[in-house]
């Protein structure tokens, strides 16, 4: 219903800005690459690449600048709340650690520079949009939105069959899964006559009381809730729902897997948290079994298909839809305790990912090897010190105690634990454990195994391009088309494993704080 | 009233149902049209002449005539005969199965009182179709709109560089 006194009022107006500056400056930005793609001598530099670090910045400037308000804006569309601030801090990292990942990725082959960097732009601020909206068509544009950046992305490098092939894949499935979207929301609004996440909320909330009236209205939220599930899921990647990942997160460019891996993945995850929180709390149809039984399925499925990969991006595929039922297990425990651990573990999954991607684009990028596993064997005694920050990243997303994973893994199960869910930590701790056979696997053979017939290549190509190999320095830093960026992400994701690791109770804090206001109805 | 909307169904079933059963693609593609005129018939007797409009405007016309661009641009005149995997045959039962558990849901559930907005038939008669449809789109959902804006320039930038030589 249209409210007169906010429609004309200036103000109102004014302060619905305000609650999408930090997605405006980034969609500003974007243009403004595309724009300055007109000049040639602009076009060919490295223009484009720096004006998007800075959107970027200038977009975590205004989100700190707003951090302390809530504003709901654009007539119950849109709410920028501490959730959002917890959120937007998370996508943002991520598509910067993307942004400065894509570099020399991208200059060594023959692509479109300027585009890529204002689709990246694009799909990040779809992605904040995504998880402020309160409103099921704004969800549904929002999800559409951060979907079509992503099959562009995904079918980048033209003339690779295998990204073509993952970008028609993920294009024809995720129509399916917008389609079921769509198609929930359609029966959710007959059910409850709203759109709005909140009124829905009441709606179903004041139903609960009339005993009689509850049963009957149930078939058509039932019906919409579980559409409505599907198409999230196939955004999280969840198990029956997960057969695009494998094969985009392979095709797509490396940097462009890592922002599907982080970014995508938690925008879906946080809007997730936001629809169940309000709508599906309710339990109807019983809604804490089925995530119970996808959760485990989830993990199980993930973990398995793992250890059978020999190609590095494929493994870290599986092993994220894996991590995607852990993450689930957070929300399905539920409450102060299971959502603030669920982003906490958010938070510390995006810097192992993007660490464990910024090594294997390293090395790509210097042809030193492919994504092939077995080119990684005998690299802890050439290069030391990049296999060692490649063991703490596979050992941080097995879940080893030191690092970023342990903890987040530990607030997770212990939330679940204290939800009395004590069979889903069972099953969860025993795949965790099965989890860390195939990720140590991967540094035995990087320290265990001497590669013999890979030597004479790998000398070669050091020769060629006039590397000096000193033994315990980083030894790439000097190479010529590794530059600073990818080593700076690198050290920036150890740091940060490390921090959460060892010293999480600021993260955690922050991550309690913004989960309050989502019970803030 | 009632049996317009009798055979308008039967025109958008049997027209459907021959999209899937013909062998030739551009018959198909001018049944998918027939279906979609049934499908704006439907709009009209539901009061909604604005999306009827759309419907013929952008369904009918725009997208059907890129789907026959695109059948003679591939130069698909005739399907050598289909192949039939024992797979699909399970995986479309299934699916049918499913379809026709939601039709009975559906039925089920369509006696029940449903809530109802302010805008009845009556006040949307008074007001007039597209007045509404414009106020909302320009107040209440503006902002989804102006998204939506954004959205197609993405694809649009999309088409560019898959297109690109």
């Amino acid at each position: 219903m249209l409210d007169l006194s906010q429609m004309y009022s200036e103000y109102f107006l004014e302060k619905s800005l305000l609650s999408v500056m930090p997605e405006a400056v980034l969609i500003i930005f974007a243009f403004i690459i595309l724009l300055l793609g007109l000049f040639k001598s602009i076009k060919n530099g490295e223009n484009s690449y720096y004006i998007a670090l800075i959107g970027i910045v200038f977009s975590f400037l205004y989100l700190f600048i707003l951090s302390n308000h809530t504003i709901h804006g654009f007539y119950g569309s849109i709410i920028f709340d501490k959730f959002d601030v917890f959120f937007f801090t998370v996508i943002l990292l991520s598509g910067f650690l993307t942004v400065l990942l894509s570099k020399n990725y991208f200059d060594t082959r023959n692509v479109l520079i300027p585009e890529y960097y204002s689709l990246v732009l694009f799909s990040i601020s779809a992605m904040m949009l995504l998880v402020s909206s309160v409103n099921l068509i704004m969800i549904f544009l929002s999800i559409e939105f951060m979907s079509i950046a992503a099959y562009i992305l995904t079918g980048y490098l033209k003339g690779e069959s295998r990204s073509t092939e993952g970008a028609m894949k993920y294009f024809i499935l995720g129509t399916f899964a917008s389609a079921f979207f769509l198609f929930g929301s359609v029966f959710i609004y007959a059910a409850t006559g709203h759109l709005n996440l909140y009124k829905i909320h009441n709606f179903i909330f004041r139903q609960s009381f009339k005993v009689h009236y509850v049963y009957n209205s149930h078939t058509f939220l039932a019906i919409g809730l579980v559409l409505l599930l599907v198409g999230l899921a196939f955004k999280m990647s969840l198990f029956p729902f997960h057969a695009w990942t494998p094969d985009s997160y392979d095709g797509a460019p490396t940097p462009v897997t890592n922002l599907m891996a982080t970014g995508i993945k938690v925008a879906a995850f946080g809007i997730f948290i936001r629809v169940f929180t309000s709508i599906y709390s309710f339990n109807i149809l019983n809604f804490y079994n089925i995530l119970w039984i996808l959760a485990v399925l989830t993990m199980t499925f993930g973990n398995f298909a793992a250890l059978l990969q020999t190609d590095l991006k494929r493994l870290i595929a599986y092993s994220s839809i894996a991590q995607a039922g852990y993450i689930l297990m957070g929300i399905i425990a539920g409450g102060y305790y299971g959502i603030s651990g669920t982003l906490f573990y958010l938070l510390a999954y995006i810097f192992m990912t993007a660490g464990a991607f910024g090594i294997v684009i390293m090395f790509e990028n210097l042809k030193l090897a492919s994504v092939d596993i077995k080119s990684y064997y005998g690299f802890g005694f050439k290069y030391p010190l990049t296999a060692a920050a490649f063991s703490f990243f596979l050992l941080s997303l097995a879940g080893i105690p030191v690092t970023s994973g342990f903890m987040g893994k530990f607030f997770v199960f212990s939330a679940a634990i204290k939800s009395g869910y004590y069979w889903l930590v069972f099953i969860a701790i025993l795949n965790s454990a099965f989890a860390a056979y195939y990720y140590i696997k991967i540094i035995v053979k990087m320290y265990m195994v001497d590669n013999q017939s890979n030597n004479n290549s790998i000398a070669d190509v050091i020769n060629n391009s006039n590397v000096t190999v000193n033994n315990g320095q980083m030894e790439i830093i000097k190479e010529n088309h590794v530059t600073s960026a990818l080593v700076i992400v690198i050290i920036l994701c150890l740091i940060f494993t490390l921090l959460l690791g060892v010293f999480p109770q600021p993260f955690i804090n922050f991550a309690a704080k913004s989960v309050t206001s989502l019970w803030n109805i | 009233m009632e049996a317009l909307f009798y055979i308008f169904s039967v025109i958008a079933i049997v027209s459907a149902l021959m999209v899937i059963l013909v062998k030739n693609p551009l018959t198909s593609a001018l049944y998918i049209i027939l279906c979609f005129f049934a499908l704006a018939g439907f709009y009209i007797l539901l009061n909604m002449q604005f999306l009827a409009a759309m419907q013929i405007m952008v369904y009918a016309g725009a997208i059907a005539v890129i789907i026959v661009l695109v059948i003679m641009l591939l130069n698909l005149a005739k399907i050598k005969g289909a192949i039939k995997d024992f797979h699909q045959i399970v995986i479309s039962i299934i699916a049918i199965g499913l379809l026709a558990l939601e039709v009975i849901l559906y039925l089920n559930a369509a006696g029940e009182k449903k809530p109802t907005g302010i805008y009845t038939n009556a006040v949307i008669n008074k007001i007039g179709n597209t007045q509404i449809i414009g106020e909302f789109l320009f107040t209440k959902y503006v902002f989804p709109f102006e998204v939506a804006s954004i959205l197609l320039l993405v694809a649009v930038i999309g088409a560019y560089i898959f297109a690109k030589k």
